[in-house]
């Protein structure tokens, strides 16, 4: 955007593309002799690129004394071993051509004249290089034209004589085509060809008043040229093309004094560079003739000529008669200049330079490994640049069990989904058969019998202490299924035995009353560490109720009496009571009988000297199962969980026990039998501590699981603790889904796992994606300022934003299906507005302007009886909140400005028919100065809007579908629309087709379809409403209609689809119907799902 | 499974996003009058909140509310085209920087009592513009110093540090290793054991890693990671900072990731013949964004 001055006026020309030096070479002007000079000296200066952007002052980098002044000077760009940096020419007064070298220039700040030849009868005014580099051609007086091989400079060449002895003003290679360049004079424009020697190919652009003094080729296309007159007269600018030579293509008028030097920009071939005698440079389009900009030039002196830099397109030269060179840039020419502020250039905003643009492909990492691309292609066939994006997957690092926890979290609510999945787990197959693998192998059984509840015998039978009874390896009904595994056994029992199989987590209750005396009290006095192998096998049968092999056992160890009483403990309680007293009396100290004793479940009145275990305090108890535990020898840890597990009356003493001898074994540091343990005791805290062996994803799920049969409420904290790290690593690894759903059931959680309940849900999509309500927003941080609640609003009421909680006018909108006069009319936005500002709903926010509601949506106003008050116009005004936003943005313009804006009765160039009109049309906003041109974008944007509006207002009796995409409604075209008055017969025809539509949008979850039917509605409301109306359709359509209409206010929908595409088959009037057919075809495929 | 849907914010309409076929655009977002160089979007604990750097000078903060898509705020100071947003981490507060073609990085920040953005600007960044910003990882430590990286067309990469006393940006660090426009540069969201990383890519095809075992004590260390035959113009970074994507004018998509003994080396990966790429002459690849 700024501009910089050369220390001295000059010709100059610009380093070419290809060529390694950057930079500007000047000379001094041969037509100009300054009287107030102090010095004569005449120099060819060099400034580099570098320089001119780190240096406020433009100093030359090198600067030669010379003898030469030029009227034109060309750079070539061929460069060879010899010329590694090109060769510079420039055409003198007195007809010498002179070449010199760049490299020399530059290097040595020496200047190698190449060749110097006076060739040319009279001053050479113009020289230029072919696009290749390869050819140049110098021109001047008496209309002799000559051409260089650069490669050879030794003779020039003549492409012909020409037709007029007219002086040749500027001389352009055509930029596709190495061997054509045109030529101007005052009058004509004359092309040459290389390959046609002898005389011009064509002369054209003799238009009288005209006096040509530049020209330019579109670097894109090589028909286009662009000439300049400088006549004061006719200052046009007319763009020809070569095939077309009669009258110019276009003609434009940006300069009100003759034009003097007009580039066409080789890197944007939109943007063109004028100057003119009025002291202006303009930038401009040649396509749309809108004036971009211009720079701030130097005032009272005439500008020569602008050239745009090939290398740097943003940046552009001018050459005044008087003053020194400028050098402008679009954008920044690094260090400014002081006190060239004024000089600087000034372009639309909203024109964007083809070289402004984002690469041609891009990339990002995103979460989860995912690699988003985005990349521009061409499509040869449309001819079109198309933008793509593809989202792939790169490998992750390592799983950490994301789409395990997904399926866990999926299924947990499903008991026998989930016992299957945790039987899976326990019988993964492993080559692994370790102490270990078989130990997490119970862990996982054990969660299952958590799970499924099981019974104390499915509990042994995982121990490993109780065979499989049965095949079924799980139920759900583990209660029956455990009473018929014990049954066998019962033939005997006179207690009832059978109520051990009743589940250890949730049955306690049926023990009451068969075993009150708890087996700690009784066992605490065995001395279990003493057993030897006899005694363990008795344990273990016992533990089977095999009362034979008891029995036996008993017997083989000669303990008659034992075996007797365990034998008709069966029976009668006072084979007990004997035995009992045996013991007693003979001070029996044998272990096994001890044993016996404590194991018989004796139910004599001894019995009510035994403490009640509830009323033991727990210290006491868990002291006490500390004391057995610890006397049970390492090995045997089974047969101690066992013993509880069996012969413990009461759930909460199985729970306590087991919770006891977990913990103790976890201090042990056997961490893996602590977490049976600790499952079994139902004990979070300490399992999350002991299952550290396993996967961070499997303790989650263990923990959960055991939360869930626990049936508490809040996650502890060490759960909750490692919920929010597992989350964490969820988020990262993209599986933003399952994290929510894994932290969604947390309530009352930490102010950490709040915010990551937000984040995660936010992550997933909110509601949108996941279904769910928002959680609690801990942030509380609302950008938006008016459309929100006001911030002293309490946190939790941010409910109240959402839609299921509207104030309930708001579904005085809702579609009413079968009552066609009740249904209100949607409002014109107008309205809408107007009322909107007392509404104290928070009002939508405007979404895009391409799913708006039409302003032609419009209904026959509702019929009403008479003696009923008129509607309130409040009521429909308040949008549901699934109804299209309002562009309250855009609509609620206040109108004095809108009058004004029409007031002008200027139009822009483009919408004049002729060249003629053409001009009138911008003499009236003639380029007047700096201000001028500012003036004159801001009527051009003004004009257009104007007559967008009309067009839009004309175009809004029959709207299109693009029409209402591309504005937004504004109050112009709503007052233009005249409401379409339907009779009853077709509104009955339309309504069922708008409540169904209204239908889909009001139910529909997914934003998309929402839209979709939108879009759908309003397209068949535009399409079929006029056609009815203009009674345009024949009786079959209109029966056809009827049909359908009839189907669609009965929901049958694939009847309404089969008349649709009967009316697509037999329907004679075919032209009219396709217009709003497709959209009644996707509308009801929408219905249908 | 598990999907997180896409939500790609595009200014195209014809950019359309199809992976599978079945994403779509969620919302349009009209507002600037240029094209849109880079979007950012703010950290989800902030709601959905986007911000936009456009040809138009502009930056506009978008917001979602209830899948509603509006304007949530504008801001106009840059005086030339803003090349790129970014957000900052999350533990700064709700807090952005933009860079612009100006040579200005601005800074907005979200006052939360007053409930208005106020805006800042660090002035002469870049002789001849910046191109990217990009901000150094966060930590949960309040008192952690902030700080960003830029690029410019000056050459060198820059490094701001926040003096949290004055609330002014100064630059701590110049890093040179390019010798021509840098297009990026981005800083590594991941620190591993205090090590900082930072990757510049630029248009003279180097892609440099600057690279700190201490960034308040120790000097940054560069390394040329690769030698493009091309200019390249975007690094982006993971968000664990173990891959890092490149792309060049060469319509290539290299993949660097991080080996245990902390080398960048790249990913080999088939390049994907990308459809009708090879028509670069019709969109005129040789003058890239200068």
């Amino acid at each position: 955007m700024s501009s910089k001055l050369y220390s001295r006026s000059g010709v100059f020309a610009w380093s070419p593309r290809g060529v390694p030096a950057k930079g500007l070479v000047v000379a001094d002007f041969a037509q100009f002799f300054d009287l107030n000079a102090s010095s004569i000296e005449q120099k060819i200066d060099f400034l580099t690129a570098k320089c001119l952007n780190d240096k406020p002052n433009l100093v030359p980098d090198v600067s030669i004394n010379t003898n030469y002044r030029f009227n034109e000077l060309a750079w070539t760009s061929m460069c060879s071993d010899a010329h590694p940096n090109g060769i510079i020419a420039g055409g003198t007064e007195d007809g010498t051509v002179v070449f010199f070298d760049a490299e020399k220039l530059i290097k040595t700040h020496t200047l190698d004249v190449l060749s110097s030849r006076k060739d040319h009868h009279g001053h050479v005014l113009t020289i230029d290089v072919s696009r290749d580099g390869r050819w140049m051609a110098s021109g001047g007086g008496s209309g002799q034209i000559l051409l260089w091989d650069c490669a050879n400079l030794k003779t020039p060449f003549s492409p012909g004589a020409p037709n007029f002895p007219d002086q040749v003003k500027l001389l352009r290679w055509n930029q596709k085509n190495e061997s054509v360049f045109a030529s101007i004079s005052s009058r004509r424009v004359s092309f040459w060809d290389l390959r046609r020697n002898g005389s011009p190919v064509l002369e054209f652009a003799e238009i009288p008043g005209c006096d040509w003094s530049s020209l330019c080729w579109n670097p894109s296309d090589a028909s286009q040229l662009i000439l300049a007159s400088q006549s004061q007269h006719a200052s046009v600018i007319q763009k020809w093309d070569s095939r077309f030579t009669s009258t110019p293509v276009k003609e434009y008028r940006h300069h009100n004094m003759g034009v003097t030097s007009v580039d066409w920009n080789k890197a944007d071939d939109r943007l063109m560079i004028s100057s003119g005698c009025d002291g202006q440079v303009v930038i401009w389009n040649h396509e749309t003739s809108e004036v971009l900009g211009g720079v701030g030039s130097l005032q009272g002196d005439w500008i020569r000529s602008v050239k745009w830099n090939e290398e740097e397109p943003s940046q552009f030269a001018i050459q005044y008669f008087q003053h020194p060179v400028q050098i402008s840039s679009l954008t920044s020419l690094g260090v400014p200049q002081p006190g060239a502020e004024v000089l600087a250039t000034r372009v639309s905003d909203q024109f964007v330079p083809a070289w402004h643009r984002a690469p041609l492909i891009g990339s990002s990492v995103s979460l989860g490994g995912r690699l988003a691309t985005f990349w521009k292609s061409y499509d040869v066939m449309s001819q079109q640049l198309q933008h793509n994006v593809e989202v792939e997957t790169i490998f992750l690092d390592e799983d950490i069990g994301a789409d395990d926890v997904a399926q866990y979290l999926h299924i947990k609510d499903d008991k026998r989904n989930l016992g299957w999945y945790l039987h899976e787990k326990a019988h993964e197959p492993s080559n692994d058969s370790s102490e270990d693998s078989e130990l997490r192998r119970k862990v996982w059984l054990f969660i299952l019998a958590m799970q499924e509840g099981a019974g104390r015998t499915k509990m042994l039978h995982y121990l490993g202490l109780v065979e499989a009874p049965e095949n079924k390896v799980f139920s759900e009904q583990a209660q029956p299924t455990s009473e018929n595994s014990t049954s066998y056994t019962n033939h005997t029992t006179t207690t009832n035995r059978t109520e051990r199989s009743t589940s250890v987590v949730s049955a306690a209750d049926t023990d009451v009353g068969m075993l009150e005396t708890s087996i700690l009290d009784r066992c605490c006095d065995v001395n279990f560490s003493a057993l030897d192998s006899s005694g363990w096998e008795l344990l273990r049968n016992t533990v089977r109720q095999d009362h034979i092999a008891v029995i036996r056992v008993l017997m083989s160890s000669n303990q008659h009496v034992a075996a007797m009483m365990y034998a008709a403990q069966h029976d009668t309680d006072h084979l007990t009571m004997i035995l009992e007293d045996y013991n007693k009396k003979s001070n029996n100290t044998n272990q096994l009988s001890s044993l016996m004793l404590a194991l018989s479940n004796s139910s004599s009145s001894h019995r009510a000297e035994q403490t009640d275990p509830k009323q033991t305090n727990d210290a006491e108890r868990i002291r006490k199962i500390e004391v057995v535990a610890n006397s049970f020898p390492d090995q045997k840890w089974m047969e101690l969980l066992g013993l509880f597990i069996a012969h413990e009356c009461d759930i909460d003493d199985i729970r306590l026990a087991a919770k006891t001898i977990g913990r103790m074994w976890l201090n042990q540091g056997k961490s893996l039998r602590a977490c049976i343990a600790l499952i079994i005791g139902g004990d979070i805290e300490n399992l999350l501590i002991a299952n550290t062996s396993f996967s961070l994803s499997d303790r989650i799920k263990q923990a959960l699981i055991l939360h869930q049969v626990s049936g508490q409420k809040f996650y502890t904290e060490e759960l909750e603790k490692l919920i929010i790290t597992f989350a964490n690593r969820l988020l990262v690894q993209g599986a933003a889904q399952t994290a929510w759903n894994l932290v969604k059931r947390c309530e009352n959680g930490s102010a950490e796992m709040q915010e990551l309940q937000w984040t995660c849900y936010n992550v997933a999509g909110g509601r949108d994606c996941t279904g769910d309500q928002a959680p609690f927003n801990p942030y509380n941080v609302q950008p938006a300022q008016q459309q929100q609640h006001s911030s002293v609003q309490p946190i939790r009421q941010f409910q109240h934003q959402h839609p299921s909680v509207l104030p309930p006018q708001t579904h005085g909108n809702s579609y009413n299906q079968y009552n066609p006069a009740q249904s209100q009319a949607p409002p014109p936005p107008m309205d809408y507005s107007n009322v909107r500002r007392t509404s104290n709903i928070a009002p939508m926010p405007p979404s895009s302007t391409f799913y708006q509601t039409p302003s032609w949506n419009h209904k026959p106003p509702p019929t009403m009886p008479p003696n009923m008050p008129p509607p309130k116009p409040a009521a429909p005004v308040t949008p549901g909140w699934n109804d299209p936003p309002p562009m309250a943005l855009k609509t609620s313009p206040t109108p004095q400005p809108k009058q004004n804006v029409m007031e002008f009765n200027w139009k822009p160039v483009e919408a004049a028919p002729a060249p003629g009109g053409m001009m009138m049309g911008q003499q009236q906003n003639g380029y007047l100065g700096r201000v001028g041109y500012q003036n004159m974008i801001s009527n051009g944007v003004q004009g257009m809007t104007i007559q967008n509006q009309n067009s839009s207002a004309a175009s809004s009796v029959y709207p299109s579908p693009t029409s209402y995409q591309q504005r937004p409604p504004s109050v112009a075209s709503v007052a233009a629309t005249p409401p379409i008055q339907l009779s009853p017969e077709d509104e009955k025809l339309v309504e069922p087709i708008n409540a169904l539509a209204q239908f889909i949008i009001e139910n529909s979850r997914v934003q998309a379809r929402m839209e979709k039917a939108t879009d759908l509605k309003t397209r068949i409301q535009a399409e079929l409403a006029p056609r009815l109306a203009a009674n345009r359709l024949s009786a079959e359509t209109k029966q056809h209609l009827t049909h359908l209409a009839y189907f669609i206010s009965m929901r049958q929908i694939r009847e309404a689809q089969a008349v649709v595409s009967q009316m697509a088959r037999n329907s004679s009037d075919f032209v009219e119907i396709s217009s709003f057919l497709p959209a009644l075809k996707s509308l009801l495929s929408l219905a249908t799902h | 499974m598990t999907t997180i849907r896409q939500r790609i914010d595009t200014q195209h309409r014809d950019a359309i996003v199809r992976p599978n076929g079945q994403s779509f655009p969620l919302a349009e977002l009209s507002g600037h009058v240029g094209p849109v160089w880079k979007v950012s979007w703010a950290h989800p604990k902030y709601g959905g909140l986007l911000a936009s750097a456009a040809y138009d000078k502009k930056v506009i903060i978008w917001q979602e509310l209830n899948g509603r898509w509006q304007k949530s705020y504008e801001w106009e100071a840059h005086e030339a085209s803003t090349t790129c947003v970014a957000f900052a981490p999350h533990q700064y507060g709700l807090m952005l920087a933009s860079s612009s073609a100006d040579g200005d990085i601005g800074i907005l920040r979200y006052d939360t009592v007053t409930g208005q953005w106020q805006s800042s600007k660090i002035q002469k960044c870049h002789e001849q513009g910046v191109n990217s910003v990009s901000w150094a990882p966060g930590t949960a430590d309040l008192s952690a110093k902030k700080r960003l990286v830029s690029a410019g067309n000056d050459n060198k990469v820059k490094i701001w540090l926040l003096n949290d006393t004055t609330n002014e940006w100064t630059c701590e660090k110049v890093l040179s290793g390019h010798t021509d426009y840098v297009r990026e540069a981005s800083w590594c969201p991941v620190t591993n054991k205090g090590q900082h990383s930072i990757v510049s890519c630029g248009i003279d095809g180097n892609l440099v890693l600057f690279r700190t075992a201490n960034i308040e004590t120790d000097e940054w260390k560069s390394k040329l990671l690769e030698k493009a035959p091309c200019p390249l113009y975007h690094a982006s970074f993971s968000p664990c900072g173990s891959f890092l994507s490149v792309s060049g004018d060469d319509n290539m998509i290299t993949i660097w990731r991080e080996n245990l003994q902390g080398q960048w080396i790249k990913v080999p990966r088939e390049n994907k013949e990308r459809e009708g790429m090879n028509a670069g002459g019709a969109v005129g690849a040789g003058g890239a964004q200068r």
